[in-house]
């Protein structure tokens, strides 16, 4: 059984932004036996690829999107990608992961990774078209915020592009900027800043292709029940009514909220910022990433 | 000196004699938890649960003394009673919005058995918690026991709640740990087990083997869609459980009697699912798109393409979320839905696209030239040719609608078809 | 639907067998302070008040030294707090609450032989996990020996910990209620709170709930609490300082019957 009847699209996509060249190249099927999902390959790339005592914002500093094996199917909450990188915050080992409708486009696309490595003289966008790639001056919207970039590269390249973009904080290299999907990001970390380093103001993706599972009937089943419990699950109802915020309560009770730059445990006005609170005054509707039922 | 007579013939009380099952209700939240709607209608509802035909309901002690007239009568369910206490449902985030949420997970034995006799009981409950921490599980174990030694003096039935809660428990491990402690709680004196199911019939029939005792699977939290409760004891019934007991699935239904009548029809009368609910297989009638519950997760999309083909792709749906963007509003979306308005139909000249027998549209692939007509022919657009030509469009899934199935947000639901009062799903 | 004898003529021994209500003095709070105010002479007190109550709610040892004051047809009977606790303490200069601690005194036997009419059990609300646990325990317990023995339990709900707010206060005594509906309490005391959470509580509750007011009310705010499902009033000790406060509350009685 070979890896794209298992999830995968067997395909990296490595990109180079020094010399504009790209190439793509398959998965090894053996590293991928030890490796879980698109954190796993990510981790891979980033432990081949990256040199000791590397500058975050040097050109060395090799930047991976990936997504996993159920990306693209109807397993829930696998409508996801995260980014690999050294963090400019810390140092060292950076994931981030984040919703939306670039994940599941990028496994359509064709490839389970891009490999982003070397920067750019002047500020790109790389732009993907399934197996075709190019790259595209970003000079008119380097200094636009993320929901400006995102409206003109969708504007530019039409709707069925996905994009990923950085903006003014991650140009100017601050070390918790995030990447964005449209209102969906990739926060932890500062990855923004390294693309910003890279000069890569975003990506522009489509993706027409499949996604293949060996088994689809049992997969099906196995995604139902997955589904169910989701739906049978109280704590899967207090993220849909209150958000991630739901836990404030909590957290608050327990002395752990940070107060005061944490000379406190808890806040006498905790309860305007619990889920609840905000759910009651500032909730309008509920939107959903990729295929998910926790909006 | 054993009294093991007492225990049988509780146990009879409980379990219809007929096929050894028991559909049971749990009505002690109010004990334990923040009161809720149910808690506080509770009266109401149990009647209902009553009339639904229950075999059993779990309360605490105040409720028995309070609604003890509900178990009067030979035919009325056997009264089950809630013997400890603990503070699960305030720990975390894991329930309903708690006014004073806790942090240590405590776990107390708030009564003896005897107490339970004086009521009129059939049998206690109590819970066994395993993978908090190994001093939490030794105070439950301790407790169990207890009361098992108790159970045996006087012959009352001992039903054991085993839940594997805590930092031990992952994803991983949970099934496991759920079938061990099954059969641990066995071994400590339990004589029938109130279990979560481990979500495969495969593994809880090797928890329901290995422990050796009736077991009723218990239902959570409650689901929006009626369907996955009840699917849920349709399935472990068949791994080899003796019946459910439902809380929260039933006391906060729209309709608790049909619930318990709904699982009675399973447990005791061997239906179906689709039976019980006579829906979702063969049904007639059109897709309604309910916009404003829409979150443009696009799981339609996904639905209705690993309908039609085994591999998954963004394209090949036969329906479509559009979406429309306000500026300083969050993002708009609608499911575009074959409504069967049947214009395609119209434009083809071969009459190889119609409405079949069944209510939905149907190909005859002889007739069909791959004129292409239909695909203009459609006003929303929902119509395309694939690799051969041949047009893809809406069939309903040849009556079970997965679009229907799979939105949790009632964002597409199955509309009675034209000029049709029935079949609403 | 408990139609135990002795648990109904027990009740009706301080709660009016035709109006189901009743109008109690607590004088419990000497366990936490001392003699504070109004009870340096509590022969007198009792002297003063055994008349114009229904019912008089004593820890047990004055209870016992006192029984000669209370009981029968015309003076208040005797209720036996069966718990001590320094929550009350709080951050007093004397003597501050360091560590909040709940303690049996009693049971329903001892109860019995002081020939009090009713238990009344603390439930704390808002401290530590193994407290709040340990004390559901501790009035459960209570309430299936006080079963047994046909002897009331009435839950006094206290939500006096740090983790009660003002804004869970109403939440807190509605989760305090449901617990102790749910223990089997024979009737509650709650604290004074808004309107729509009594109303609730008045409308929920299947045993008679009594309103705990640290300060004498007025007589349109004791009507409006029956208005609003209330069975009874709570007085403590604090009316005690207030000058003829025998006359107001023979008037409020009146309301009240």
């Amino acid at each position: 059984m070979s890896l794209k009847d298992r999830g995968y699209e067997d395909k990296v996509l490595r990109v180079n932004l020094t010399t504009k060249r790209c190439s793509t190249e398959n998965l090894d099927p053996d590293v991928m036996r030890l490796l879980l999902g698109g954190k796993g390959l990510g981790a891979y790339y980033l432990y081949k690829e990256s040199k000791p005592l590397a500058d975050p914002f040097s050109p060395e500093n090799p930047f991976v999107f990936v997504v996993g094996p159920l990306t693209g199917t109807s397993a829930p909450t696998a409508g996801r990608f995260g980014v690999v990188t050294k963090s400019p915050a810390t140092k060292t080992f950076l994931d981030s992961y984040c919703g939306g409708f670039f994940g599941q486009t990028m496994k359509f696309a064709g490839y389970d990774a891009i490999v982003i490595e070397g920067a750019s003289a002047e500020p790109v966008v790389l732009v993907v078209d399934n197996e075709s790639v190019r790259f595209e001056g970003a000079a008119d919207i380097w200094g636009c915020t993320t929901a400006e970039s995102t409206k003109r590269l969708k504007g530019k390249f039409g709707a069925d592009f996905q994009t990923v973009v950085i903006g003014p904080a991650a140009e100017r290299l601050s070390p918790i900027s995030g990447i964005f999907n449209d209102e969906r990001t990739a926060g932890r970390g500062g990855a923004g800043a390294v693309l910003g380093s890279k000069r890569l103001k975003g990506i522009a993706l489509r993706g027409t292709g499949t996604v293949q599972v060996h088994n689809p009937a049992g997969f099906d089943e196995a995604a139902w029940i997955a589904y169910r419990m989701l739906r049978m699950s109280n704590q899967i109802k207090r993220m849909n009514d209150h958000g991630t915020a739901n836990i404030l309560g909590l957290v608050n009770a327990a002395g752990a909220l940070p107060t005061r730059n944490y000379q406190e445990g808890q806040f006498e006005r905790s309860n305007e910022m619990t889920g609840e609170a905000w759910s009651k005054e500032y909730w309008t509707r509920s939107i959903g990433c990729y295929g998910c039922p926790i909006y | 000196m054993p009294i093991v007579a007492g225990k049988t013939v509780r146990l009879n009380r409980l379990f219809n004699p007929k096929d050894g099952r028991a559909v049971c209700v749990a009505a002690d939240h109010g004990w334990m938890s923040d009161p809720t709607p149910n808690v506080i209608e509770l009266k109401r509802i149990l009647r209902e649960v009553v009339s639904g035909g229950a075999d059993g309901i779990l309360v605490s002690f105040g409720t028995a003394l309070r609604m003890g007239s509900l178990f009067e009568g030979k035919n009325a369910p056997a009264l089950l009673i809630r013997a400890d206490w603990m503070n699960l449902p305030r720990l975390g985030g894991s329930n309903v919005s708690n006014v004073l949420p806790a942090v240590n997970f405590k776990k107390k034995a708030t009564s003896c058995a005897k107490d339970a006799l004086l009521v009129g009981a059939s049998a206690i409950t109590i819970y066994y918690f395993i993978g908090y921490s190994d001093e939490f599980e030794a105070i439950n174990i301790e407790q169990a026991a207890d009361f098992a030694k108790e159970c045996r003096k006087i012959g009352l039935p001992l039903i054991i709640e085993p839940m594997a809660v805590g930092a031990g428990v992952t994803g991983v491990n949970v099934t496991e740990i759920l079938i061990a402690s099954a059969r641990i709680a066995v071994e400590i004196g339990a004589d029938a087990l109130k279990i979560p199911y481990t979500n495969d019939v495969r593994s809880f029939k090797k928890l329901v083997d290995e422990a050796g005792v009736p077991v009723l699977v218990l239902g959570g939290a409650k689901s929006d869609d009626p369907r996955d409760a009840l699917e849920l004891a349709d399935e472990a019934l068949r791994a080899g459980a003796r019946g459910t007991v439902f809380g929260r699935n039933v006391t906060k239904a729209k309709d608790p009697r049909k619930m318990v009548a709904d699982v009675c029809a399973l447990v005791h009368h061997g239906r179906s699912v689709d039976e019980v609910l006579g829906a979702r297989v063969k049904q007639r009638g059109r897709l309604r798109p309910i916009a404003a519950n829409c979150t443009g997760c696009q799981l339609c999309e996904i639905a209705c393409v690993h309908y039609h083909s085994s591999a998954f792709d963004q394209d090949s749906h036969r329906l479509r979320i559009e979406y429309k963007f306000r500026p300083d509003e969050p993002r708009l979306s609608k499911p575009i839905v074959c409504p069967l308005c049947e214009k395609c139909v119209e434009a083809c000249n071969e009459g190889a696209l119609t409405i079949g027998p069944e209510g939905y549209l149907v190909l005859d692939r002889g007739r069909c030239t791959s004129c292409g007509d239909c695909v203009p022919g459609c006003p929303l657009g929902l119509i395309s040719l694939d690799s051969n030509a041949m047009p893809v469009f809406c069939d309903l899934c040849e009556g079970s609608p997965q679009c229907v199935a799979w939105c949790k947000p009632h964002a597409i639901v199955l509309a009675p078809p034209k000029g049709d009062r029935k079949n609403v799903s | 639907m408990n139609t135990n004898v002795g648990t109904s003529i027990r009740m009706s021994e301080f709660l009016d067998s035709r109006d189901h209500r009743a109008l109690l003095l607590d004088l419990t709070i000497a366990s936490s302070f001392g003699a504070v105010a109004g009870l340096e002479d509590i022969a007198k007190t009792l002297s003063q008040c055994n008349e114009i109550f229904d019912g008089i709610i004593m820890n047990p040892g004055q209870l016992e030294h006192h029984a000669h004051l209370l009981g029968g047809k015309l003076r208040s009977s005797p209720l036996v707090r069966v718990d001590w606790t320094n929550a009350a303490r709080g951050n007093d200069p004397g003597l501050p609450a360091l560590k909040v601690t709940r303690v049996q005194l009693s049971d329903a036997e001892d109860a019995l032989r002081l020939g009090a009419s009713a238990t009344v059990a603390t439930l704390l609300l808002g401290y530590d996990e193994e407290m709040e646990a340990e004390n559901i325990r501790s009035v459960s317990r209570l309430a299936r020996e006080c079963y047994r023995l046909s002897l009331p339990v009435i839950a006094d709900i206290r939500p006096m910990g740090g983790r009660v707010t003002a804004d869970n206060f109403a939440g807190s005594i509605k989760l305090g209620v449901s617990f102790m509906m749910e223990a089997g309490a024979d009737a509650l005391i709650v604290p004074a709170c808004d309107k729509e959470t009594l109303s609730l509580i008045g409308s929920w509750s299947t045993v008679p709930v009594l309103v705990r007011l640290e300060n004498l009310a007025r007589p349109e705010e004791i009507q409006e609490l029956f208005a609003l499902g209330m069975s009874g009033i709570v007085f403590t000790e604090k009316i005690l300082a207030v000058s003829g406060f025998e006359g107001i509350v023979g008037s409020l009685r009146h309301l009240v019957h």
